[in-house]
C-alpha cells in the first residue's frame, strides 16, 4: 500500500529538507500522500498544457501545512514538471512556497496559511462554475482536524449545503495531532463525521491510507448536497520516527534524520 | 453608464441605501459579470431581485463572504460584497486581509451605515474603525461617496477597474453635493466650495455637507476657507495636497476615528512633504452610548455648529 505512493512521500522528503533550517510540516504532508496519489493520478482531471482549463477540477488546499504534498503529487503527473522546478521554496521569484501562494497560470487556484478560508472560497468557485454552466469540474478542498476547530469553517459549511453545491468534495484530514498535542485533549474533533452530516453534507468515513477506501470516497456522487470525505490518517505516515509524533507537525529535516527517512522509504542516501 | 439631467434628479431622490440597488442594477445591466453577494441586507439596499441568477444571499455570514466573493473572482466575475460596515470590515479582517491583501483579488466590498448613522443601536453597530483597518492592507482602494450621485460614480468606478475597493458608505438620506456629472478618473476628490484659503478643510463622506453647511456660517463671519471632498481615502489624492500644501491651516473631518482615518492619511503626507499645520475633527478614540444620528454629531463635535466652532477657535 505504501509502496505505491513511494514516490510522493520521497517527493514530500526532499523537498522538506530543501528547506533546511527553515522547518516544513512533513507530518501534514505524509498523512495526505496516499489520498493526494490516488486523487491525483486516478480522478482529478486537467490539462498539462493549460493549467486554467475551464473544465479542469479545482483543489483549494485549504489546509496550507499540505503544500507540499500537493506540490509533490502534482509533479508525478506532470502539472509541475519536476522537483527541481519548486527550489527550495522560498524568495521572490518562486512560484511555489511551504504554504501555497495563489499562480493560477501553474494551478495554484488560492493562497493558504490562515485557517477556515478555503471552503468560502471554494463557495464562491463553485457556486461560478455551476452559473457558468460548467457541470464537470469539482472542487475539492482539503481541511485538517485541528483547522475544523476555527469557526469559519462552519460558517462556510452552513452556505455551501443551503446552495446545494454538489460539486464540492472536502477532505478532511483526520490526523489526530496539532501543535500542542492530541486533538482529541485539546479540542475535540471526535464527532467530526456527524458535525458534517448534521451540516447537510453527504459524509463518508474512510482509512485515508487504504487505496480501495480512497477510491470508493472519490467516486461516490451525490445530487444536490455537497460530500466531506472524514479520512483517518496517521500524521507523518511512513516514516517511523515522524508518525504520530506532534514534534513533526513542523520541524527541521537534519542531514542525519534526511538518511534515516530515505532508507525507511526504501532509498539509498 | 450615461448621466443626464434626468436620472441625476432620479439619483438624488435615492438615499444612501437605495443608491446601492441602484447602481447594481444598471450595473448589472451592461455587465452580466456583475455578482452580488449579500449578507442579510439584500432588502435593506435594494439590491433583492434587481441582479436576476446573479444575486446570491448568504444570511449573516460576512467571514465567508469575502473568501467567497474572491472564489467568483477567481472564476471570472466582478462580485460585490454588501453587509453593514463593522462586520464586512472588522470581522472579517483577516479574510480582507488574504483575499485583498495577499491574494490582490479585485473584490468590492460595499460597507453600508459606515459612520455615525446608525447611532441609537450603539457602539457594537457603528464603523468608527473601519479605515483604519482597510487603510492597511495592501491594494486596497477606498472611497467614501458625499452624495447619491457620487455614490452611483464610485460603484461605476469600482465595476470598472480590475483592483479591490471598499466603499464605505456613511449618512442616509443625503442632499445633493453634485448636480451635474464629473470626471471620477482624473481627479480622486473635488473642491466643492471654495471662499479662500482661511483654512483648508479636506471632508469625506456625509461629513461633507456638514462642512459646505459650515463654510457658509464661517464665511459670514469673515473666516474664508476652501472644502475639499476626498472622494478617495487612499490612495489619497496627493495632488491635491500639493495644490493646497502653501495653505498654513489645514483640517480633515470626519466621522471616524481621528486616529486611522482621513486624518491620519492627510497627516501621513502634509508631515513629510510640507510645514502645514493639521488638526483633525472625528471621533476622540473612544466608542459611543447609544443615541440618535443627530446628538451623536452634536456630542462629537460633528455638525455644522461643533465644525464652526472648533475651526473659529484654532484660527
Amino acid at each position: 500500500m505504501i509502496y505505491e505512493s513511494k514516490n510522493i512521500r520521497l517527493g514530500i522528503l526532499k523537498l522538506c529538507y530543501r528547506l533546511g533550517t527553515n522547518a516544513a510540516h512533513l507530518g501534514g504532508c505524509l498523512s495526505l500522500a496516499d489520498i493526494m496519489h490516488v486523487l491525483y493520478s486516478e480522478f482529478l482531471s486537467f490539462n498539462t498544457d493549460n493549467l486554467m482549463d475551464e473544465y479542469r477540477d479545482r483543489v483549494i488546499m485549504s489546509k496550507g501545512h499540505g503544500s507540499i504534498a500537493m506540490y509533490s503529487a502534482m509533479c508525478e503527473v506532470g502539472l509541475i514538471d519536476n522537483l527541481d522546478c519548486i527550489g527550495d521554496l522560498t524568495g521572490k521569484d518562486n512560484i511555489y512556497y511551504k504554504q501555497e501562494v495563489r499562480f493560477p497560470k501553474k494551478g495554484i487556484e488560492f493562497s493558504s496559511g490562515s485557517l477556515g478560508q478555503g471552503l468560502a472560497y471554494a463557495v464562491g468557485v463553485a457556486w461560478a462554475l455551476k452559473r457558468k454552466g460548467n457541470n464537470k469540474s469539482k472542487v475539492y478542498v482539503f481541511v485538517g482536524d485541528g483547522e475544523c476547530e476555527e469557526g469559519s469553517v462552519w460558517e462556510a459549511a452552513s452556505i455551501a449545503s443551503h446552495l446545494k453545491l454538489d460539486n464540492i468534495v472536502v477532505i478532511a484530514d483526520k490526523n489526530d495531532l496539532q501543535i500542542d498535542g492530541w486533538t482529541r485533549e485539546i479540542n475535540s474533533q471526535e464527532s467530526m463525521c456527524d458535525r458534517w452530516s448534521s451540516f447537510g453534507f453527504e459524509v463518508i468515513e474512510i482509512n485515508g491510507h487504504d487505496y480501495s477506501d480512497i477510491r470508493h470516497a472519490l467516486n461516490v456522487d451525490i445530487k444536490q448536497k455537497p460530500i466531506t470525505v472524514v479520512a483517518h490518517t496517521v500524521k507523518g505516515k511512513g516514516i517511523s520516527f515522524i508518525e504520530n509524533n506532534a514534534e513533526w507537525h513542523q520541524n527541521v529535516v537534519t542531514d542525519e534524520l534526511y538518511e534515516k527517512a530515505l532508507f525507511e522509504l526504501g532509498e539509498v542516501y | 453608464m450615461h448621466y443626464t439631467e434626468n436620472n441625476i434628479r432620479e439619483i438624488h431622490n435615492l438615499d444612501s441605501r437605495a443608491a446601492v440597488g441602484y447602481s447594481l442594477e444598471n450595473l448589472y445591466k451592461s455587465n452580466k459579470k456583475i455578482i452580488c453577494v449579500y449578507a442579510d441586507v439584500g432588502s435593506r439596499f435594494a439590491v433583492k431581485g434587481k441582479l436576476g441568477d446573479n444575486e446570491i444571499e448568504i444570511g449573516i455570514a460576512e467571514q465567508t463572504l469575502i473568501p467567497m466573493l474572491g472564489g467568483l473572482y477567481h472564476e471570472g466575475y466582478i462580485p460585490f460584497g454588501i453587509a453593514y460596515a463593522p462586520f464586512i470590515t472588522m470581522r472579517a479582517a483577516d479574510q480582507i486581509r488574504m483575499t485583498v491583501g495577499e491574494m490582490g483579488l479585485g473584490i468590492k466590498l460595499a460597507g453600508g451605515s459606515a459612520g455615525l448613522v446608525s447611532g441609537s443601536l450603539g457602539a457594537a453597530s457603528l464603523a468608527l474603525d473601519d479605515l483604519a483597518m482597510m487603510r492597511a492592507i495592501p491594494n486596497m482602494t477606498i472611497v467614501s461617496p458625499s452624495d447619491c450621485l457620487s455614490e452611483v460614480k464610485l460603484f461605476e468606478y469600482a465595476a470598472g477597474h480590475n483592483e479591490p475597493v471598499y466603499i464605505r458608505l456613511t449618512g442616509n438620506k443625503l442632499d445633493s453635493i453634485y448636480n451635474e456629472d464629473f470626471d471620477i478618473n482624473s481627479s480622486k476628490s473635488r473642491v466643492v466650495y471654495d471662499s479662500g484659503t482661511d483654512a483648508v478643510v479636506f471632508s469625506t463622506g456625509s461629513e461633507t455637507l456638514q462642512v459646505i453647511k459650515a463654510a457658509t456660517v464661517l464665511a459670514k463671519k469673515g473666516i474664508n476657507i476652501t472644502v475639499v471632498d476626498m472622494l478617495f481615502i487612499k490612495p489619497v489624492d496627493t495632488g491635491v495636497l500639493d495644490r493646497f500644501a502653501s495653505v498654513k491651516n489645514v483640517f480633515t473631518v470626519e466621522e471616524h476615528n481621528i486616529i486611522g482615518g482621513l486624518g491620519s492619511s492627510v497627516s501621513e503626507y502634509i508631515s513629510e512633504n510640507t510645514n502645514q499645520r493639521l488638526y483633525r475633527i472625528g471621533i476622540q478614540d473612544s466608542y459611543l452610548y447609544p443615541d440618535s444620528y443627530e446628538n451623536l454629531l452634536k456630542e462629537t463635535g460633528l455638525d455644522v455648529d461643533g465644525i464652526v466652532s472648533y475651526i473659529s477657535k484654532k484660527l
